[in-house]
């Protein structure tokens, strides 16, 4: 499904990118062709927008190089296409005219050069700019080829100029271009990522190259392109424009969002912090401890060291959010010790254990055999058990907590215990698991939470030991 | 060995710890937290290992650490601590010399445990197969959470080096149950040998899929030696209790009897 929409996206800004740059030619030519009949009129406003684009752009440069130094969102990529683009304007023919008047003679062919090799640079850039943001991966031999390639397209370009040919250098850096953006344009199909910055970038090149192109068709026996690159710069402007706002807009939203969540994470971590330390039960372990202690010290011993893991658990649940799956294993463990030295009759836990390579919501484990543990009653029964077993399957994780236990009604106990409540609404938060409780008097309680691939937790949470639970994997 | 242990609140624990450390024969000394009287000390004495608390009014255990592994490259250092710590938090020559953590309260088998391997260095683990099957690291026995995950160690020492796969397994100790039902019980067992060995901080036993092989090299087993002539206590007793056992009484009989 996201495959599909993706390639309908691809599709549509290649179909975006030849229009922008027919539109870019088609508009060169017109208004150029209605320059070239030297209209007073026309010429002054072709002026004042050559500088409006030129100080458009030195703000850009100015931007980027701030940010670049400030956000590590933004790079030396776009610092290098707004340097670019001021040059390419620079070096317009309009700008040009500013500076040295129609007859710029020697400036104009130089500015002619130097305008193809900015046109070079920010082509360049841009592919740059998307090898970083797309994790692209294009090697250095790339570019290396790639410049040595542009390299040799303005030697062409700035030896036939004189020969008024240079078109001919323009035309092999424009097939050179198309076939380094087919090559990039599997890479990102590869990537599956398609987004604003990526579809700007490439309206900005593309209008460009238009304008270039239309500018060389046009200009072939005339040396002055008056009116292309000051209209052109109207696009790209806007391009920058409206990238800066997607930004703003964006992390606005995304951050106030952020906050939302996290603040509505807090709420139900606290809870469960709150409900998960209960003292009714620590004050009968203890109770059960001292007892303990009056027949068999190393009993006693050993319940100490029990209370104490608990309990360590429930306090470093305060500052922690997943924990590995093998951990929250051996807190439940701690847990069903506990039970079975206070209530004499012991639980049978069975861990059918597929897989451990994953982590859960810490104490997301424990409501669920605490209840087994109250209610199944499977302790009572000859061949009762409590279950544990992860399995992995093609698209997850599938975890399921059983009993063979009484059962219950599910409809007649309403949403049962707070800690299981708690736990599915952290694990549904954090992770999109919906936990399946099934019960039926009599048959036993099944929980299922199917945990599926590629469900990365947001950044602020906090993993457990991250180091420690590696270094234990055998397998 | 020599070991000094440093704490704010020695009178709390001493006769814990005492207790504990006065079944080995390890010297101990109690210090408290005097910065100045422990590193004295410990460059006029020779010191196996250091146990330190972390929170300490008038020095910190880090801190302390560093100063003692820039006197002696040879002693150990244990923390003592409350709260949850990784070796990843410490400095790396510390952690170069650190041996463990222990958590508060204190844990006897756990102790042991750091006890044998300062005074050992590499853990070993002891296997008695004639008569009852029990597994030893230092004096301490093995504690297994299920007797299945206890006798599926021992077939898997009785197999020698041999790859135990589920298959023989199951077959051996759930010959009568369903094969669903046993396979489910086979990683039960599986899993709980994991975590007995873990607990004990043995690692020799390799876990595959549907598969485990031993690594015979920190083993010590009697069964062993026996096969390679070299004395041990055979009584006509074999791992007693497991059905399996029977199979391997008129070999070793034989043996014996040469």
């Amino acid at each position: 499904m996201y495959m599909k929409t993706a390639r309908f996206v691809r599709l549509a800004t290649a179909l975006i990118d030849a229009f922008l740059l027919l539109a870019g030619s088609v508009l060169a030519i017109v208004l150029s062709a209605a320059g070239v009949q030297t209209d007073q009129r026309y010429l002054w406003s072709t002026e004042v927008l050559a500088i409006i684009g030129v100080c458009f752009f030195l703000l850009f440069v100015l931007i980027e190089t701030i940010s670049a130094f400030t956000i590590s969102d933004s790079t030396w990529h776009t610092v290098l296409i707004a340097i670019s683009l001021l040059g390419f304007h620079l070096t317009g023919g309009d700008f040009i005219r500013i500076m040295f008047g129609a007859q710029a003679g020697i400036f104009a062919t130089v500015g002619r050069i130097l305008n193809f090799a900015f046109f070079e640079c920010v082509f360049l850039g841009v592919v740059l700019f998307w090898d970083y943001t797309f994790k692209l991966g294009l090697s250095r031999r790339y570019f290396v080829f790639l410049g040595v390639l542009f390299a040799l397209w303005l030697g062409l370009y700035a030896a036939l100029i004189f020969y008024d040919a240079e078109i001919a250098g323009f035309l092999f850096a424009a097939l050179t271009c198309a076939a380094a953006l087919v090559y990039v344009y599997r890479r990102t199909a590869l990537s599956t990522r398609t987004d604003k910055t990526f579809i700007a970038s490439e309206a900005l090149f593309f209008s460009l190259a238009g304008s270039m192109l239309s500018s060389q068709i046009c200009f072939l026996q005339n040396s002055a392109s008056d009116g292309v690159t000051a209209f052109h710069a109207i696009p790209v402007i806007l391009i920058f424009l409206s990238i800066y706002a997607a930004f703003a807009m964006r992390t606005d939203r995304a951050a106030l969002k952020a906050s939302e969540y996290k603040l509505q994470y807090e709420r139900i971590k606290a809870r469960a912090l709150k409900e998960q330390i209960k003292p009714h039960f620590v004050f009968n372990v203890l109770a059960a401890i001292q007892s303990l202690y009056r027949s068999n010290v190393d009993e006693g011993d050993r319940a100490v060291t029990l209370l104490a893991r608990h309990l360590r658990t429930n306090i470093e649940a305060t500052d922690v959010d997943f924990i590995p799956f093998e951990k929250e294993l051996d807190n439940v463990q701690v847990l069903v010790d506990l039970e079975n030295m206070r209530l004499g009759k012991a639980f049978n836990i069975i861990y059918d254990i597929d897989c451990t390579d994953f982590a859960v919501p810490i104490l997301s484990l424990q409501p669920y055999l605490e209840n087994a543990i109250k209610y199944s009653r499977v302790n009572e029964k000859e061949d009762g058990f409590i279950l544990i077993s992860t399995r992995r399957e093609k698209d997850g994780i599938l975890l399921v907590v059983a009993d063979n236990g009484v059962g219950f009604d599910p409809a007649a106990v309403s949403a049962s215990s707070c800690g299981i409540r708690n736990s599915s609404e952290r694990l549904s938060m954090l992770m999109g698991v919906t936990p399946e409780i099934e019960s039926a008097p009599g048959k036993g309680t099944t929980v299922r939470i199917f945990i599926k691939n590629s469900t990365p937790p947001p950044s602020f949470l906090k993993l457990l030991n991250k180091e420690q639970s590696h270094e234990d994997h055998h397998r | 060995m020599k070991i000094i242990i440093v704490d704010d609140e020695i009178t709390a624990h001493h006769t814990f710890l005492g207790d504990v450390i006065g079944k080995t024969d390890a010297e101990y000394r109690f210090f408290k937290d005097d910065e100045q009287e422990i590193l004295d000390y410990i460059q006029k004495n020779k010191i196996s290992a250091a146990f330190l608390d972390i929170s300490m009014p008038h020095c910190n255990g880090f801190d302390l650490a560093k100063k003692i592994v820039a006197i002696s490259e040879d002693i150990r250092l244990v923390f003592v601590t409350g709260q949850a710590v990784t070796l990843s938090e410490l400095d790396p020559k510390v952690r170069a010399q650190t041996v463990g953590f222990l958590y508060k309260p204190y844990d006897a088998d756990e102790l042991h445990a750091i006890l044998s391997v300062i005074e050992r260095g590499v853990q070993k683990l002891t296997v008695r197969m004639f008569g009852s099957f029990d597994c030893f690291v230092g004096e301490t026995p093995v504690r297994f959470s299920s007797n299945k995950s206890k006798e599926l160690f021992a077939l898997l020492l009785a197999y020698n080096g041999k790859s135990l796969s589920m298959t023989d397994a199951i077959s051996q100790l759930w010959p009568d149950l369903e094969t669903d039902k046993s396979k489910i019980l086979y990683r039960d067992a599986v899993w709980r040998l994991r975590k007995a060995l873990r607990e004990v901080g043995i690692d020799c036993v390799e876990f595959a899929r549907a598969c485990l092989f031993l690594k015979k090299e920190d083993v010590q087993c009697d069964y062993w030696d026996f096969l390679k002539g070299l004395p041990a206590d055979y009584n006509g007793e074999f791992c007693k209790s497991y059905d399996w056992s029977i199979e391997y009484l008129p070999a070793l009989d034989r043996l014996a009897d040469k």
